[in-house]
Parts: structure tokens; C-alpha cells; sequence
């Protein structure tokens, strides 16, 4: 006789499950991987509820308590009675508020952007790389004259072509990450594209984009997802530096990026400035390197 | 007397992240002076690992105990510097793959006298000499230009012999040959073979003699270990071990060979014709400088046949000769040039895309890299459903899974495995996947290229036999392809004999292996090697001298019609000889 418990396990395995089933439960097994999402959730809904979690609102200015420290920081004496636990910025604002506001725009461009330049990179190269010939070198050479443009330039003519707004810098960080994505993918397809097992489904009646879909981007994840987990800082700080140029968020709105290059401005006066807004985009940072480590593996069945 | 090696209670284990594993287990032989062991076993049998233990070129994971002699002399554990000296000289080796044995960006005449120039301190020029001599000795034509060329340059064959020369230069009392034919062609190995036996008889030299293959094994050894799972289960003189063995695993090595004198299969009713292929030709572009004018490569340069209901066609051929691109050009896997493909009376020229997409469901193909042809992302219950699914999307899950599962059942896979991935199972297993996913769908042809040649002979015959009761029961016809020619026999009812991507002969399966015409089938079948030691022994070879000609050399379509050399773009014509035997004009 087999044990209930046993034959249940059985029927389960019996119904085939497919790769995206397999790296999930993978995925929830990584610890790290587990963490890292634990972790950037926390800060995603601590961003959503910020205006929730403090009396004071993030433009709010108050002349009396410039670049005071947080009551419990050990060197300074504290000129607040309560309420900012991360201190206030140089006109008296409060720097948690601002901090968790910051996280909107941070992680908003950091997933946004990541996620367009995911899509239409892995796509555009699978494509272009799977097609080859003709197609390949047209779009290739698509892909040379975008990368030719001075980023900042372009920047600047989407600005003046449709003001300043909050989705341009979507637009314009998404229009110049996926180029490099294309390439590492479309590099990738074309090794994988020789091999026996897409020629196994060709003969097997499954037409391009099954393939593509169904063989090649599964087989490109692993370099794909080492690349993302490049990406995210790398966009996050493109939009601190657009912002330092007055291309990006404007006052009062603020981003990580905004918070952490005033706050080296103040370093030796107030380090809190600094501290905080650092603190937590590294955390940030890490999360996403532990959850992009811990997909790679996911996605690799030959990996335990 | 001392024997030249003596290996005693030699244990190998490996510690991996799966736990250790026990490569080889207190493994004990010896070597004496000039004298050849033959060391066979299939794959992950411990045979290459026993000896890349016993001098010290293990990878680093590994661990050894246990005793290696050489002449007496502790070797196992000595300095680095000792090992370095005694494997530079006293004992070479040979590997599998010539090319990636060789630096490919040093040139064959440096690579041979480095090893002469480091432990003799020979002058660069007297080196050279002895180089050329030693190039000379394994037939290598001109070796004066050799010398000056990089490996890329060199074909297999003779890039097999350059690693043969290297080994042999500094006079070593031992040669460690680790499978030394097994990515050549029957004829090169033939001629490999002829140099390592010629090298035992002058030199003195002894050979440790690795391979899978027992007919290797056969002519050369003058003992045999046979190995398994990191033991060895039997050890004799040849001639004991072929005709006498004792161990249960040798006696099934030695039945699952295919020999040479095979019955063929029954002849079963041969139906209706199925596929016509008339004058089907492949060229590829080939440039070999970037103003040079692209030649053409004919991979197939015109062949015809046509194959039956129910009929196995058997295509031979070296590596080059194009079976793969024929195959491929015929399911419409791959462009071809001109001629056509009739399937069931349909021009399948005329088919588009989509309807020929439909068609696949007839046709079907089984690869050689059996772990190659799988997706390594994808669980094989999801491969072998997957055509499937895209011939006919109105299936339900369920009734996909139900025939997914029973063509599991059918190539002898537990069905209960459809959610492992493909590096999980073995080669033999994986390559019943490959069967099962073709089918799945109901073909009624099915091309097998070089289904069975990356597989143990164990696991190869079963493999056979499983591809023969599916014809059986579902009256397919089967081209299958291979380079060996005892495992054509087993199946085919015809055989196609190709060189250069021509047809040199083709005729029913017991004409073509008893009254071979053609020289070229002659010297293929001469190059067959039988697991019977003395047969082996007293065997005149007709070997075919060099390599294989270049196909784009206009002239290598006449190597055996020289008479026409005059008018160079003369192709051999094929004349029937006998009822339904064919054979390309030759002098």
C-alpha cells in the first residue's frame, strides 16, 4: 500500500509542470532570493503609506529647525522635541517623509525602466538574432545609430519637445538601456540558435516564434538577468544625475539620488543627510542583486 | 623482473557538491616492457581516470591512494618536477581529441620538438630534424611543410598523428593512448591503428590501449582489463577474454557488438514508394578571404533514391560526405540547391510554409548528441509533447499528456518522469526521449542521423532493437544514417554508400556487404573492425592511403574514375550491375 501522502505527491507529478512552475518554487527555496524580495516589499509599501506614517508632509519647510539631527543621534544635541526620527534637510523638511518619497520615484524608474528596456531588448534581439541575415544587420545597425546619440542631448530635445514630465525620463532611460539587452541577446541567440535542439523543433513543426518564445529567451535568461541586476542601480543613478542637472525630478519632489547628492553636501554637517537616503538605497540595491542571483539560478534546471 | 608499471589497490574518488564519488575502486595492474593492454568499458567506467591518476593529472577534486610503480619506483605523490620529467619522456599520452590536444596558436613542428628541447636540451635545428623523421615515420605527407603549419590546418587524421608523433619522439618506454580513434572515420582509424601496431613491433614500445571499443582493442591488445563502475571485473590475455570470457558484463559487452556478419532484418513487405529524391543537390557558399570569390561547396552533389513503405534505407559515409546535410535537405530542414523532393506524390517544393509545417507529422528525425538535441530549460515530458502541440493545436492538455505518457511507456521511459530535465537521465535515456518526441506524432518515416553513434554499445544495442520493433509495429520506413557499418547492417533492407556527397553505391543490404564493387566500399568495409583478436591479427587491410580529399578540390570527385582526370567536371555516372545494385563508374 502507498501512503496517502504519497500518492498525492504522485498524481501532482503525473500532471508535467513546466519550467516558469519549477524556477518559482526554486526561487521561494533561495533564501537570499526570499529576503531580498521580503525586504524591497517592505520598502515598496513603506513608500505607498508614507504620507500615512508622519504628521509632516514632504514639502512641508520649516525655518526653525534647519539640518536638525534625529533626537537619538549620539552626537549632536537634539534641537526637535519629536517626530523626525531621520532628522530634517537644510530648510527644515522632514527627512523620513522625504526618504520614503524619494523611494517612489527611485524604485518607480529603477522597475519602469528596467522592465521596458527587459522587454523590448530581449525581444529585439531574440528576434533580430533568430532571423539573421538581412533582418539582423537592419536592426543591428537601428540599434548603432540610437547608441551614436549623446544621451544627454537627446534628453534635453525630449525635454523641449514635451516639457519637463515625469514619464520622459521613463522614455528617455528605457530608449538607451534596451540597446545594450539587444545585443547581449541577440549575441546569445545566435550561439543557441546553431544548436540541436531548436533544429529538434523545427522538425517537430513549431514555427518561429514558438521558438523563440518557448526555446531561445528561456535559454538567454541567465546572462539577461546578470545584466538586469546591473541595470537597476545603474538607471536609479542616471536619474540622480539627470535630476542634478535639472533634467529630472524638481523640488519639492525629490528621489534617492536628489536626497544622497545634497546630503553629500552636507557630509560633515548633518551625516544624516547622507545616511539615510545611502542607507536605503543600498538595501535596495542588494535586494535586487540577491533577487537577480537567485532567478539566474532559478531558471538554470541544471543548477542545485 | 620488474614490470615497466605496476598499479596496486589504486582508489580514485572525487568529492562533489552531489557527495564523493568513487571513480575507481582498488584497481590493480601491471604493464610489462612492449607490451599493449587493452583497457575497455563503456562511459564513466574510471578506465581515462586510472591512468590520469596514476600520473598525477587528476583534476583537483580528486583524491588517490594506493601504489603506482613505475620500473620500481614510487611515483604516486612524487614532486611535480619528477612527474614532469617522467611523463614529458618515459611515458606520453594520446588523447581523444587531437585538436584541442594541440595549442592552436603554435605550430605543429614547435609543439613536437618542445618536449625534445626541454628534456634532452637538443639544438633547435637537430630537433627539427628528428621532427621531420618522426613525421615521416607516421606517414604524414610532406613533412617538410607540416612543420611550418598551425593544428587548424591539419585534418583529424593527421592532426592524430602529429599528437602520435609527439608521444613517440622522445623514445618513451609507455604510451597512454585514452581513446585514440574515437573521433576519427573508419578508414582514418584503420590507418591509426596500422601506425600504433607498427610502433609496438619496432620501437618496443608498450601501449596502454583505453577505449570503449572492443574491436580496437581486439587487433592490438595482448591483454585485456575489462572495466566497470570503477572496478575491474575482468582481466586476461586477448585471446582469453574474446573467446573465453568469464565475467557476465564482459559476455554482454561482447554480444551487444555488432558484428560485421549481422542478419539483416526480415525483409518485410516493401510497399508503395513514400519519398523520391531526384538529383537533389546542396551547395554552401564558402569564402575564404574577404575579397576572395565564394566558391561553392557541394555538400550533396546530386543523389536520387527512393525509399519505401516499411523499408530501411541505410546511408554510409565518412564524416564530410554529406549524410547530415542530406537528411537535413530532404525534411526541408535545410535549403537546397536544385533537384526535388517528392513525398507521397506531392513536389514538396510546392508546399508552403504552413502546409509543410502540417506535413511534419509525417516525417520526423532522431539527432546524435542526444543531450544536444534536448532543451536543457525544458522537462522532457513538455520536449516529447511539444510537436504535439504544434502540429495539432485542438488537442486537449489531457489527451496530449495521455499520448505524451504512452509514447513514454512505448521507448521504454517511466512515464512518472516527465517533469525531470534532460542532464538528469543518462545518454541511452535521453536518446529514447529524442525517439519518443518523434514519435509521438504517428510519422510514417522517421530519419535516424547517427541516432545510435554517441552511445555505449550496451545501451546502442537496445536502442537498435527499440527502433526495430517500432518499425515493425508501425510499418515505418526508416533512412538511418551512420558511419558504422555493422550497425547499418543490423537495420537496413538497402544500403547508400556516399563520397563527396555522391552516390558510390547502393544496393540491398547482403549484396552490398558480401559483393562490395566500388573500391571505396571495399576499403570502408576492410576498415570495420571485429571483436575477434585473432581475425583481427591476421587481417590484410585495403587501406585507402591520405585523407579524404577537399570537396571543393574539382577533382576529388574522380579519386577513383583517375582515367577521366582529363575533363575535370566529369561526374561518375551509377550503373545497375546487378538487379537493383548500383555502382558509380570506377577504374
Amino acid at each position: 500500500m502507498i501512503a496517502t501522502g504519497q500518492t498525492l505527491k504522485t498524481t501532482q507529478d503525473m500532471m508535467g509542470r513546466s519550467l516558469w512552475v519549477d524556477a518559482r518554487r526554486r526561487l521561494l527555496k533561495n533564501r537570499a532570493a526570499l529576503a531580498g524580495m521580503i525586504i524591497l516589499g517592505l520598502i515598496a509599501l513603506l513608500a505607498v503609506l508614507a504620507p500615512l506614517l508622519s504628521p509632516f508632509a514632504y514639502d512641508e519647510v520649516n525655518y526653525d529647525i534647519i539640518e536638525c539631527a534625529p533626537a537619538w543621534w549620539p552626537a549632536h544635541a537634539a534641537c526637535i522635541a519629536s517626530g523626525h526620527i531621520f532628522g530634517t534637510d537644510a530648510i527644515g523638511r522632514d527627512l523620513f517623509v522625504r526618504v520614503l518619497f524619494g523611494a517612489r520615484v527611485s524604485l518607480a524608474v529603477g522597475l519602469v525602466a528596467t522592465l521596458v528596456s527587459l522587454l523590448i531588448g530581449v525581444l529585439y534581439g531574440a528576434v533580430a538574432g533568430y532571423a539573421g541575415g538581412r533582418l539582423d544587420g537592419l536592426m543591428m545597425r537601428i540599434v548603432d545609430v540610437l547608441y551614436s546619440l549623446p544621451f544627454i542631448f537627446f534628453v534635453i530635445i525630449l525635454m523641449v519637445m514635451f516639457d519637463r514630465n515625469f514619464i520622459l525620463l521613463f522614455v528617455a532611460i528605457g530608449a538607451v538601456e534596451w540597446l545594450t539587452m539587444a545585443r547581449i541577446v541577440r549575441g546569445q541567440t545566435l550561439s543557441i540558435k546553431q544548436k540541436e535542439f531548436i533544429e529538434a523543433a523545427r522538425a517537430g513543426g513549431v514555427g518561429p516564434l514558438g521558438i523563440i518564445v518557448r526555446h531561445v529567451i528561456p535559454n538567454v535568461v541567465g546572462p539577461v538577468m546578470v545584466y538586469v541586476t546591473l541595470t537597476v542601480p545603474g538607471v536609479i543613478l542616471t536619474e540622480s544625475f539627470l535630476s542634478f542637472l535639472g533634467l529630472g525630478i524638481q523640488e519639492p519632489l525629490t528621489s534617492w539620488g536628489v536626497l544622497i547628492s545634497d546630503g553629500a553636501d552636507q557630509m560633515e554637517t548633518a551625516p544624516w543627510m547622507l545616511l539615510f537616503p545611502a542607507l536605503f538605497m543600498a538595501v535596495t540595491l542588494f535586494c535586487f542583486n540577491f533577487i537577480g542571483d537567485g532567478l539566474r539560478d532559478a531558471l538554470d534546471p541544471q543548477d542545485r | 623482473m620488474t614490470p615497466l608499471l605496476e598499479i596496486t589497490d589504486l582508489n580514485v574518488r572525487f568529492d562533489t557538491a552531489d557527495g564523493a564519488v568513487e571513480a575507481v575502486k582498488s584497481a590493480s595492474l601491471t604493464i610489462e616492457e612492449g607490451e599493449c593492454l587493452g583497457v575497455v568499458g563503456e562511459s564513466g567506467s574510471g578506465k581515462s581516470q586510472l591512468f590520469l591518476a596514476a600520473f598525477g593529472l587528476i583534476a583537483s577534486n580528486g583524491k588517490v591512494s594506493g601504489s603506482v610503480k613505475y620500473r620500481g619506483e614510487e611515483i604516486l605523490g612524487a614532486s611535480p618536477k619528477r612527474l614532469n620529467a617522467l611523463r614529458g619522456q618515459a611515458v606520453t599520452m594520446i588523447f581523444q581529441d587531437p585538436l584541442t590536444s594541440l595549442t592552436p596558436h603554435m605550430r605543429v613542428g614547435d609543439q613536437i620538438i618542445e618536449a625534445l628541447m626541454l628534456h634532452q636540451k637538443m639544438s633547435r635545428a637537430e630537433a627539427m630534424t628528428r621532427a621531420r623523421a618522426m613525421l615521416d615515420y607516421v606517414r604524414i605527407p610532406e613533412s617538410a611543410r607540416r612543420l611550418r603549419q598551425y593544428p587548424h590546418e591539419l585534418s583529424g587524421g593527421m592532426r592524430q598523428r602529429v599528437m602520435i608523433a609527439m608521444a613517440t619522439i622522445t623514445g618513451p618506454d609507455l604510451i597512454v593512448a585514452d581513446e585514440p580513434t574515437t573521433a576519427l572515420d573508419v578508414t582514418v582509424q584503420a590507418q591509426i591503428l596500422e601506425i600504433l601496431r607498427a610502433l609496438k613491433s619496432d620501437k618496443k614500445t608498450a601501449i596502454a590501449m583505453i577505449s570503449h571499443d572492443m574491436g580496437v582493442i581486439a587487433g592490438l591488445a595482448d591483454r585485456v582489463q575489462v572495466m566497470r563502475r570503477g572496478e575491474i571485473v575482468e582481466c586476461g590475455s586477448a585471446d582469453q577474454v574474446f573467446y573465453a570470457p568469464r565475467n557476465d558484463y564482459t559476455r554482454a559487452l561482447l554480444a551487444a557488438i555488432p558484428k560485421a556478419d549481422e542478419t539483416p532484418p526480415p525483409a518485410t513487405a516493401v510497399g508503395a514508394p513514400l519519398l523520391t529524391v531526384d538529383d537533389l543537390k546542396v551547395s554552401f557558399p564558402v569564402k575564404s578571404g574577404l575579397f576572395a570569390k565564394a566558391q561553392s561547396l557541394r555538400a550533396v552533389d546530386g543523389v536520387s533514391f527512393t525509399l519505401h513503405q516499411g523499408e530501411t534505407l541505410g546511408v554510409v559515409g565518412e564524416s564530410g560526405c554529406g549524410k547530415s546535410t542530406l537528411a537535413r535537405a530532404v525534411m526541408k530542414l535545410a535549403p537546397k540547391t536544385a533537384g526535388r523532393v517528392v513525398w507521397l506524390g506531392r513536389d514538396l517544393d510546392a508546399a508552403t510554409e504552413s502546409d509543410l509545417r502540417a506535413l511534419r507529422e509525417d516525417f520526423q528525425i532522431v539527432f546524435q548528441d542526444p543531450l544536444a538535441s534536448l532543451d536543457p530549460r525544458m522537462p522532457i515530458g513538455q520536449s516529447i509533447g511539444e510537436p504535439l502541440k504544434a502540429l495539432e493545436p485542438s488537442l486537449s492538455r489531457e489527451t496530449v499528456r495521455g499520448k505524451v505518457r504512452a509514447a513514454m511507456a512505448r521507448v521504454g521511459l517511466d512515464p512518472a518522469w516527465i517533469n525531470r530535465y534532460p542532464h538528469e537521465l543518462s545518454g541511452g535515456q535521453n536518446q529514447r526521449v529524442g525517439l519518443a518526441r518523434a514519435m509521438v506524432v504517428g510519422p510514417k518515416m522517421l530519419v535516424c542521423d547517427e541516432a545510435v553513434s554517441a552511445l555505449d554499445v550496451t545501451i546502442q544495442a537496445q536502442i537498435v532493437e527499440l527502433i526495430r520493433s517500432l518499425q515493425i509495429e508501425t510499418g515505418l520506413s526508416l533512412i538511418f544514417i551512420s558511419h558504422d557499418l555493422s550497425v547499418v547492417r543490423r537495420l537496413s533492407h538497402r544500403v547508400m554508400v556516399l563520397y563527396l556527397g555522391r552516390v558510390v553505391e547502393l544496393a540491398p543490404a547482403a549484396a552490398l556487404y558480401e559483393e562490395p564493387r566500388h573500391p571505396y566500399t571495399r576499403a570502408l568495409l576492410s576498415a570495420v573492425l571485429s571483436p575477434d583478436p585473432k581475425a583481427e591479427r591476421a587481417r590484410k587491410r585495403e587501406l585507402l592511403t591520405g585523407d579524404l580529399p577537399s570537396p571543393l578540390d574539382p577533382k576529388a570527385q574522380l579519386t577513383f574514375l583517375k582515367s577521366r582526370l582529363d575533363t575535370p567536371d566529369y561526374r561518375p555516372k551509377l550503373v545497375e550491375v546487378a538487379p537493383r545494385h548500383f555502382v558509380a563508374e570506377h577504374d
